[in-house]
Protein backbone atom coordinates (compact mmCIF):
# COMPACT_ATOMS: atom_id res chain seq x y z
CA UNK A 1 0.00 0.00 0.00
CA UNK A 2 1.60 3.20 -0.91
CA UNK A 3 2.09 5.68 2.01
CA UNK A 4 -0.21 9.22 2.00
CA UNK A 5 2.84 10.68 1.03
CA UNK A 6 4.10 8.36 -2.48
CA UNK A 7 -0.03 9.07 -2.95
CA UNK A 8 0.46 13.17 -2.62
CA UNK A 9 3.47 13.39 -4.55
CA UNK A 10 2.07 11.45 -7.31
CA UNK A 11 -1.34 13.41 -7.33
CA UNK A 12 0.88 16.43 -7.72
CA UNK A 13 3.25 15.19 -10.40
CA UNK A 14 0.77 13.27 -12.85
CA UNK A 15 -0.28 16.96 -13.39
CA UNK A 16 2.74 18.03 -14.20
CA UNK A 17 4.97 17.93 -17.64
CA UNK A 18 6.64 15.08 -17.90
CA UNK A 19 9.94 16.48 -17.96
CA UNK A 20 9.60 18.13 -14.47
CA UNK A 21 8.18 15.01 -12.77
CA UNK A 22 10.91 13.15 -11.34
CA UNK A 23 13.21 15.83 -10.08
CA UNK A 24 10.35 18.13 -8.25
CA UNK A 25 8.64 13.95 -7.07
CA UNK A 26 12.26 13.99 -5.28
CA UNK A 27 12.47 17.17 -4.11
CA UNK A 28 8.97 17.41 -3.24
CA UNK A 29 9.21 14.11 -1.62
CA UNK A 30 12.20 15.14 0.16
CA UNK A 31 10.74 18.74 1.67
CA UNK A 32 7.85 16.65 3.31
CA UNK A 33 10.04 14.26 5.02
CA UNK A 34 11.70 17.00 6.26
CA UNK A 35 8.37 18.58 7.59
CA UNK A 36 7.21 15.23 9.25
CA UNK A 37 10.80 15.21 10.96
CA UNK A 38 10.50 18.53 12.06
CA UNK A 39 7.19 18.34 13.16
CA UNK A 40 7.03 14.91 15.20
CA UNK A 41 9.85 16.09 17.19
CA UNK A 42 7.80 19.35 18.03
CA UNK A 43 4.35 17.46 18.32
CA UNK A 44 5.00 13.87 19.91
CA UNK A 45 1.81 13.12 21.09
CA UNK A 46 0.84 12.88 17.66
CA UNK A 47 0.66 9.89 15.97
CA UNK A 48 2.87 9.11 12.43
CA UNK A 49 0.29 9.16 10.36
CA UNK A 50 -1.22 12.15 12.10
CA UNK A 51 1.15 14.20 11.31
CA UNK A 52 1.78 13.08 7.54
CA UNK A 53 -2.26 14.09 7.26
CA UNK A 54 -1.97 17.27 8.70
CA UNK A 55 1.31 18.12 7.16
CA UNK A 56 -0.73 17.48 3.34
CA UNK A 57 -3.31 19.24 4.59
CA UNK A 58 -0.76 22.18 4.98
CA UNK A 59 0.53 21.58 1.70
CA UNK A 60 -3.54 21.76 0.29
CA UNK A 61 -5.12 20.02 -2.34
CA UNK A 62 -2.62 18.57 -5.12
CA UNK A 63 -4.40 20.18 -7.81
CA UNK A 64 -4.00 23.51 -6.50
CA UNK A 65 0.14 22.96 -5.55
CA UNK A 66 0.19 21.61 -8.93
CA UNK A 67 -0.52 24.76 -10.43
CA UNK A 68 1.34 26.50 -8.68
CA UNK A 69 4.23 24.75 -9.60
CA UNK A 70 3.13 25.39 -13.50
CA UNK A 71 2.91 28.78 -12.29
CA UNK A 72 -0.29 29.42 -14.51
CA UNK A 73 -3.85 28.74 -14.31
CA UNK A 74 -5.81 25.39 -15.13
CA UNK A 75 -5.45 25.02 -19.23
CA UNK A 76 -8.65 23.10 -21.33
CA UNK A 77 -5.93 20.68 -21.60
CA UNK A 78 -3.34 20.16 -19.26
CA UNK A 79 -0.28 18.92 -19.23
CA UNK A 80 -1.07 15.36 -17.75
CA UNK A 81 -3.71 14.55 -20.69
CA UNK A 82 -2.24 16.61 -23.95
CA UNK A 83 -0.55 13.51 -25.44
CA UNK A 84 -3.09 11.46 -24.55
CA UNK A 85 -5.52 13.87 -25.88
CA UNK A 86 -3.75 14.33 -28.65
CA UNK A 87 -3.26 10.57 -29.44
CA UNK A 88 -7.27 10.08 -29.00
CA UNK A 89 -8.12 12.82 -31.60
CA UNK A 90 -5.42 11.71 -34.75
CA UNK A 91 -6.60 9.01 -34.25
CA UNK A 92 -10.20 8.43 -34.18
CA UNK A 93 -10.16 11.23 -36.89
CA UNK A 94 -8.07 9.23 -39.17
CA UNK A 95 -10.15 5.90 -38.85
CA UNK A 96 -13.28 7.27 -38.94
CA UNK A 97 -13.61 10.57 -41.36
CA UNK A 98 -12.48 8.04 -43.75
CA UNK A 99 -15.34 5.88 -43.48
CA UNK A 100 -17.31 8.72 -43.07
CA UNK A 101 -16.33 9.84 -46.68
CA UNK A 102 -16.67 6.18 -47.82
CA UNK A 103 -20.14 5.63 -46.50
CA UNK A 104 -21.13 8.87 -48.48
CA UNK A 105 -19.51 8.36 -51.68
CA UNK A 106 -21.22 4.96 -51.20
CA UNK A 107 -24.52 6.48 -50.71
CA UNK A 108 -23.95 8.95 -53.50
CA UNK A 109 -23.29 6.58 -55.97
CA UNK A 110 -26.37 4.27 -55.24
CA UNK A 111 -28.15 7.27 -55.26
CA UNK A 112 -26.99 8.09 -58.90
CA UNK A 113 -26.62 11.82 -57.70
CA UNK A 114 -24.70 14.25 -59.64
CA UNK A 115 -20.97 14.42 -59.42
CA UNK A 116 -21.02 17.74 -58.13
CA UNK A 117 -23.33 16.19 -55.04
CA UNK A 118 -21.36 13.54 -54.29
CA UNK A 119 -18.04 15.45 -53.93
CA UNK A 120 -19.86 17.44 -51.80
CA UNK A 121 -21.37 15.03 -49.63
CA UNK A 122 -18.26 13.07 -49.39
CA UNK A 123 -16.49 16.52 -48.21
CA UNK A 124 -18.96 17.66 -45.75
CA UNK A 125 -18.76 14.17 -43.96
CA UNK A 126 -15.31 14.35 -44.07
CA UNK A 127 -15.20 17.87 -42.23
CA UNK A 128 -18.62 17.31 -40.10
CA UNK A 129 -17.15 14.19 -38.57
CA UNK A 130 -13.78 15.47 -37.91
CA UNK A 131 -15.69 18.53 -35.99
CA UNK A 132 -17.85 16.54 -34.26
CA UNK A 133 -14.82 14.05 -33.39
CA UNK A 134 -12.90 17.16 -31.84
CA UNK A 135 -15.90 18.41 -30.01
CA UNK A 136 -16.64 15.44 -28.18
CA UNK A 137 -12.97 13.63 -27.66
CA UNK A 138 -11.98 17.54 -26.24
CA UNK A 139 -15.28 17.92 -24.07
CA UNK A 140 -14.56 14.14 -22.48
CA UNK A 141 -10.59 15.08 -21.71
CA UNK A 142 -11.33 18.63 -20.27
CA UNK A 143 -14.08 16.82 -18.20
CA UNK A 144 -10.87 14.33 -16.96
CA UNK A 145 -8.84 17.15 -16.51
CA UNK A 146 -11.31 19.04 -14.17
CA UNK A 147 -12.36 15.93 -11.98
CA UNK A 148 -9.77 14.12 -9.69
CA UNK A 149 -8.62 11.07 -11.50
CA UNK A 150 -9.32 9.09 -8.39
CA UNK A 151 -12.10 10.88 -7.06
CA UNK A 152 -15.34 9.34 -7.75
CA UNK A 153 -17.74 12.04 -9.46
CA UNK A 154 -18.23 14.73 -12.28
CA UNK A 155 -19.31 17.20 -9.46
CA UNK A 156 -15.25 17.42 -8.17
CA UNK A 157 -14.96 20.38 -11.02
CA UNK A 158 -13.44 22.56 -8.05
CA UNK A 159 -10.16 21.44 -7.27
CA UNK A 160 -9.35 24.44 -5.18
CA UNK A 161 -11.00 23.62 -1.86
CA UNK A 162 -9.55 24.20 1.40
CA UNK A 163 -10.85 21.39 3.01
CA UNK A 164 -9.51 18.38 1.44
CA UNK A 165 -9.10 14.65 3.25
CA UNK A 166 -5.94 13.23 2.14
CA UNK A 167 -7.39 9.87 2.49
CA UNK A 168 -9.14 10.57 -0.73
CA UNK A 169 -5.60 10.83 -2.10
CA UNK A 170 -6.18 8.31 -5.34
CA UNK A 171 -3.68 5.04 -5.25
CA UNK A 172 -1.00 5.27 -8.04
CA UNK A 173 -2.45 2.21 -10.28
CA UNK A 174 -1.82 0.52 -13.19
CA UNK A 175 -4.46 0.90 -16.54
CA UNK A 176 -7.43 -0.93 -15.86
CA UNK A 177 -8.52 -0.77 -19.72
CA UNK A 178 -5.91 -0.74 -22.25
CA UNK A 179 -6.05 2.05 -25.02
CA UNK A 180 -6.49 -0.79 -27.61
CA UNK A 181 -9.65 -2.03 -26.11
CA UNK A 182 -11.01 1.97 -25.35
CA UNK A 183 -10.00 2.81 -28.18
CA UNK A 184 -11.73 0.01 -30.18
CA UNK A 185 -14.99 1.20 -27.79
CA UNK A 186 -14.40 4.85 -28.90
CA UNK A 187 -14.43 4.24 -32.77
CA UNK A 188 -17.58 2.12 -32.64
CA UNK A 189 -19.39 4.95 -31.24
CA UNK A 190 -17.90 7.25 -32.89
CA UNK A 191 -18.47 5.96 -36.26
CA UNK A 192 -22.11 4.91 -34.72
CA UNK A 193 -22.88 8.97 -34.43
CA UNK A 194 -21.50 9.58 -37.21
CA UNK A 195 -23.41 7.58 -39.23
CA UNK A 196 -26.34 8.88 -37.22
CA UNK A 197 -25.55 12.21 -38.14
CA UNK A 198 -26.02 11.68 -41.65
CA UNK A 199 -28.40 14.65 -43.19
CA UNK A 200 -30.37 11.75 -45.12
CA UNK A 201 -31.88 8.47 -44.57
CA UNK A 202 -30.44 5.25 -45.83
CA UNK A 203 -32.41 4.24 -49.50
CA UNK A 204 -35.00 6.41 -51.51
CA UNK A 205 -37.60 6.32 -54.06
CA UNK A 206 -38.75 5.45 -56.96
CA UNK A 207 -41.47 6.64 -58.47
CA UNK A 208 -43.17 7.97 -55.66
CA UNK A 209 -42.82 4.16 -53.91
CA UNK A 210 -39.92 4.13 -51.01
CA UNK A 211 -37.51 1.43 -51.41
CA UNK A 212 -34.92 0.34 -49.26
CA UNK A 213 -35.40 2.60 -46.21
CA UNK A 214 -35.18 -0.55 -43.84
CA UNK A 215 -36.60 1.33 -40.78
CA UNK A 216 -40.06 3.03 -40.26
CA UNK A 217 -40.49 7.04 -39.97
CA UNK A 218 -41.20 6.96 -36.27
CA UNK A 219 -38.16 5.09 -36.44
CA UNK A 220 -36.06 7.60 -38.87
CA UNK A 221 -37.43 10.23 -36.41
CA UNK A 222 -36.32 9.03 -32.78
CA UNK A 223 -32.72 8.67 -33.93
CA UNK A 224 -31.39 11.75 -31.85
CA UNK A 225 -32.55 10.02 -28.78
CA UNK A 226 -29.85 7.49 -30.19
CA UNK A 227 -27.56 10.59 -31.30
CA UNK A 228 -28.03 11.37 -27.53
CA UNK A 229 -27.55 8.20 -25.97
CA UNK A 230 -24.49 7.13 -28.56
CA UNK A 231 -23.06 10.82 -27.87
CA UNK A 232 -23.49 9.90 -23.75
CA UNK A 233 -21.75 6.22 -24.24
CA UNK A 234 -19.02 8.24 -26.11
CA UNK A 235 -17.87 10.84 -23.52
CA UNK A 236 -18.08 8.29 -20.70
CA UNK A 237 -15.86 5.91 -23.07
CA UNK A 238 -13.21 8.92 -23.78
CA UNK A 239 -13.22 9.99 -20.41
CA UNK A 240 -12.19 6.63 -19.14
CA UNK A 241 -9.53 6.59 -22.15
CA UNK A 242 -7.76 9.71 -20.57
CA UNK A 243 -7.78 8.33 -17.08
CA UNK A 244 -7.52 4.51 -17.79
CA UNK A 245 -9.50 3.81 -14.82
CA UNK A 246 -13.64 3.15 -14.64
CA UNK A 247 -15.55 4.74 -11.64
CA UNK A 248 -19.00 4.92 -10.62
CA UNK A 249 -19.75 7.75 -12.52
CA UNK A 250 -18.22 6.85 -15.62
CA UNK A 251 -20.20 3.60 -15.42
CA UNK A 252 -23.25 4.84 -14.72
CA UNK A 253 -22.83 7.42 -17.22
CA UNK A 254 -22.30 4.59 -19.58
CA UNK A 255 -25.05 2.83 -18.71
CA UNK A 256 -27.72 5.15 -18.71
CA UNK A 257 -26.53 6.05 -22.39
CA UNK A 258 -26.80 1.71 -23.22
CA UNK A 259 -30.53 2.07 -21.84
CA UNK A 260 -31.34 5.00 -23.48
CA UNK A 261 -30.02 3.83 -27.19
CA UNK A 262 -31.94 0.12 -26.53
CA UNK A 263 -35.15 1.39 -24.96
CA UNK A 264 -36.12 2.98 -28.15
CA UNK A 265 -35.46 0.26 -30.00
CA UNK A 266 -37.41 -2.27 -27.85
CA UNK A 267 -40.17 0.14 -27.36
CA UNK A 268 -40.65 0.19 -31.38
CA UNK A 269 -40.32 -3.60 -32.19
CA UNK A 270 -42.49 -4.40 -29.84
CA UNK A 271 -45.14 -2.35 -31.52
CA UNK A 272 -43.86 -3.45 -34.75
CA UNK A 273 -42.58 -0.15 -35.98
CA UNK A 274 -39.50 -0.59 -36.54
CA UNK A 275 -38.56 -2.01 -39.58
CA UNK A 276 -40.11 -0.87 -42.70
CA UNK A 277 -41.08 -3.91 -44.10
CA UNK A 278 -42.77 -2.55 -47.26
CA UNK A 279 -39.67 -0.77 -48.55
CA UNK A 280 -37.59 -3.96 -49.55
CA UNK A 281 -38.33 -7.57 -50.70
CA UNK A 282 -39.67 -10.15 -48.58
CA UNK A 283 -40.65 -12.49 -50.64
CA UNK A 284 -39.44 -14.26 -53.80
CA UNK A 285 -41.16 -17.02 -55.77
CA UNK A 286 -38.78 -19.72 -56.82
CA UNK A 287 -39.43 -23.03 -58.93
CA UNK A 288 -39.35 -24.80 -55.64
CA UNK A 289 -42.18 -23.01 -53.88
CA UNK A 290 -42.15 -19.34 -51.96
CA UNK A 291 -39.65 -18.02 -49.60
CA UNK A 292 -40.68 -15.30 -47.25
CA UNK A 293 -38.77 -13.51 -44.80
CA UNK A 294 -39.79 -14.45 -41.10
CA UNK A 295 -40.33 -10.81 -40.09
CA UNK A 296 -40.99 -11.24 -36.59
CA UNK A 297 -38.18 -13.58 -35.81
CA UNK A 298 -35.53 -11.49 -38.28
CA UNK A 299 -36.87 -7.83 -36.33
CA UNK A 300 -36.34 -9.68 -32.50
CA UNK A 301 -33.28 -11.54 -33.76
CA UNK A 302 -31.74 -7.70 -34.67
CA UNK A 303 -33.22 -6.28 -31.18
CA UNK A 304 -31.71 -9.05 -29.51
CA UNK A 305 -28.59 -8.54 -30.68
CA UNK A 306 -28.22 -4.72 -29.62
CA UNK A 307 -29.61 -5.75 -26.46
CA UNK A 308 -27.23 -8.09 -25.50
CA UNK A 309 -24.29 -5.61 -26.84
CA UNK A 310 -25.66 -2.92 -24.97
CA UNK A 311 -26.40 -4.95 -21.14
CA UNK A 312 -22.63 -6.56 -21.74
CA UNK A 313 -21.01 -2.56 -22.13
CA UNK A 314 -23.26 -1.22 -19.26
CA UNK A 315 -22.64 -4.28 -17.10
CA UNK A 316 -18.43 -4.62 -18.44
CA UNK A 317 -18.33 -0.97 -17.25
CA UNK A 318 -20.33 -1.06 -13.99
CA UNK A 319 -18.21 -4.51 -12.91
CA UNK A 320 -14.99 -2.55 -13.58
CA UNK A 321 -16.07 0.48 -11.71
CA UNK A 322 -16.52 -2.25 -8.76
CA UNK A 323 -13.81 -4.15 -9.14
CA UNK A 324 -11.21 -0.89 -9.15
CA UNK B 1 -16.63 40.94 7.98
CA UNK B 2 -14.33 42.18 10.79
CA UNK B 3 -11.48 44.28 11.39
CA UNK B 4 -9.55 41.53 12.06
CA UNK B 5 -10.69 39.40 8.78
CA UNK B 6 -9.69 43.13 7.01
CA UNK B 7 -6.08 43.42 8.63
CA UNK B 8 -5.38 39.39 7.83
CA UNK B 9 -6.21 40.49 3.92
CA UNK B 10 -4.40 43.16 4.08
CA UNK B 11 -1.32 42.23 5.52
CA UNK B 12 -1.44 38.98 3.18
CA UNK B 13 -1.22 41.29 0.13
CA UNK B 14 1.39 43.44 1.60
CA UNK B 15 3.57 40.52 2.54
CA UNK B 16 2.98 38.92 -0.79
CA UNK B 17 5.94 40.61 -3.09
CA UNK B 18 8.29 40.46 -0.09
CA UNK B 19 8.38 36.91 0.13
CA UNK B 20 10.79 37.08 -3.11
CA UNK B 21 12.63 39.70 -1.77
CA UNK B 22 13.41 37.71 1.12
CA UNK B 23 14.00 34.43 -0.55
CA UNK B 24 16.51 35.96 -2.83
CA UNK B 25 18.37 37.12 0.17
CA UNK B 26 18.45 34.64 1.94
CA UNK B 27 20.20 32.36 -0.77
CA UNK B 28 23.60 34.11 -1.32
CA UNK B 29 24.52 31.04 0.72
CA UNK B 30 22.92 27.37 -0.77
CA UNK B 31 19.46 26.29 1.24
CA UNK B 32 17.38 23.51 0.91
CA UNK B 33 13.68 24.05 0.56
CA UNK B 34 12.71 22.60 4.35
CA UNK B 35 15.66 24.98 5.25
CA UNK B 36 14.97 28.15 3.97
CA UNK B 37 11.35 27.86 5.04
CA UNK B 38 12.81 27.52 8.41
CA UNK B 39 15.15 29.96 8.54
CA UNK B 40 12.77 32.57 7.03
CA UNK B 41 10.11 31.62 9.61
CA UNK B 42 12.86 32.49 12.40
CA UNK B 43 13.58 35.70 10.67
CA UNK B 44 10.31 36.36 10.80
CA UNK B 45 8.76 35.76 7.73
CA UNK B 46 6.18 33.38 7.85
CA UNK B 47 5.67 31.57 4.26
CA UNK B 48 3.81 28.57 3.86
CA UNK B 49 5.66 25.62 1.68
CA UNK B 50 3.13 25.33 -1.34
CA UNK B 51 4.10 29.53 -1.99
CA UNK B 52 7.71 28.79 -1.39
CA UNK B 53 8.90 25.54 -2.82
CA UNK B 54 7.04 26.37 -6.17
CA UNK B 55 8.80 29.74 -6.27
CA UNK B 56 12.23 28.79 -5.76
CA UNK B 57 11.47 27.09 -8.89
CA UNK B 58 10.00 29.81 -11.03
CA UNK B 59 13.25 32.14 -10.12
CA UNK B 60 15.66 29.04 -10.41
CA UNK B 61 14.16 29.13 -14.03
CA UNK B 62 13.97 32.73 -14.44
CA UNK B 63 17.73 32.33 -13.71
CA UNK B 64 18.37 34.14 -10.71
CA UNK B 65 19.20 31.06 -8.63
CA UNK B 66 20.81 27.66 -9.60
CA UNK B 67 20.22 24.28 -7.84
CA UNK B 68 22.60 21.55 -7.27
CA UNK B 69 21.53 17.87 -6.02
CA UNK B 70 23.19 16.94 -2.69
CA UNK B 71 23.40 13.13 -2.40
CA UNK B 72 25.27 13.13 0.55
CA UNK B 73 23.63 12.78 3.30
CA UNK B 74 20.81 10.22 3.87
CA UNK B 75 17.94 11.96 2.37
CA UNK B 76 18.42 13.25 -0.87
CA UNK B 77 18.44 17.57 -1.11
CA UNK B 78 17.91 20.22 -3.49
CA UNK B 79 20.14 23.40 -2.72
CA UNK B 80 19.44 26.85 -4.08
CA UNK B 81 21.78 29.79 -4.09
CA UNK B 82 21.78 33.02 -6.40
CA UNK B 83 23.29 33.09 -9.27
CA UNK B 84 25.04 36.80 -10.65
CA UNK B 85 21.59 37.86 -12.34
CA UNK B 86 19.73 37.02 -9.03
CA UNK B 87 22.29 38.98 -6.91
CA UNK B 88 21.59 41.79 -9.31
CA UNK B 89 17.85 41.59 -9.22
CA UNK B 90 18.12 41.15 -5.34
CA UNK B 91 20.44 44.85 -5.15
CA UNK B 92 17.40 46.71 -7.12
CA UNK B 93 14.59 44.96 -5.40
CA UNK B 94 16.55 46.10 -1.91
CA UNK B 95 16.59 49.52 -3.41
CA UNK B 96 13.15 49.86 -4.17
CA UNK B 97 12.10 48.16 -0.97
CA UNK B 98 14.43 51.14 0.71
CA UNK B 99 12.67 53.72 -1.23
CA UNK B 100 9.29 52.39 -0.79
CA UNK B 101 10.06 52.32 3.09
CA UNK B 102 10.98 55.84 2.92
CA UNK B 103 8.34 57.16 0.86
CA UNK B 104 5.58 55.19 3.54
CA UNK B 105 7.49 57.19 6.46
CA UNK B 106 7.46 60.48 4.50
CA UNK B 107 3.54 59.58 3.67
CA UNK B 108 2.68 58.84 7.26
CA UNK B 109 4.60 61.94 8.75
CA UNK B 110 1.82 63.58 6.33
Amino acid sequence: MASLTDRYVHAVTEQLPAAQRADIARELRGTIEDTLTARAAVEPELSPLEVERRTLIQLGPPARLADSYRGEGRALIGPRYYPAWKRTLTTVISVVSPLVAVVMLVLGILGEEPLADIIGGVLSGLVGSALQIAFWVTLGFAIAERTQSGSDGLEALDTHDDDWDPDDLPVPQARQVTWGDAFFTLLANAFLLAVLLLPWRIGGSIAGQEVGQVFTDTAYSLRWVLVVSVAVSLLAGIIVLARGQWSWSTAIVNAAGNLLFAAPIVCLASREDLIAWDTFPTRWVTDSGVIEVNRPATMWAVVAVVVVICLWDAIDGLWKAARR
Amino acid sequence: MGKDELLAIHTQELRRGTVTLATLASLEQPRYGYALLEHLAAEGIAVEGNTLYPLLRRLEKQGLLTSEWNTDESRPRKFYRLTSEGRSILRSLTREWHSLSHAIKTLSRG
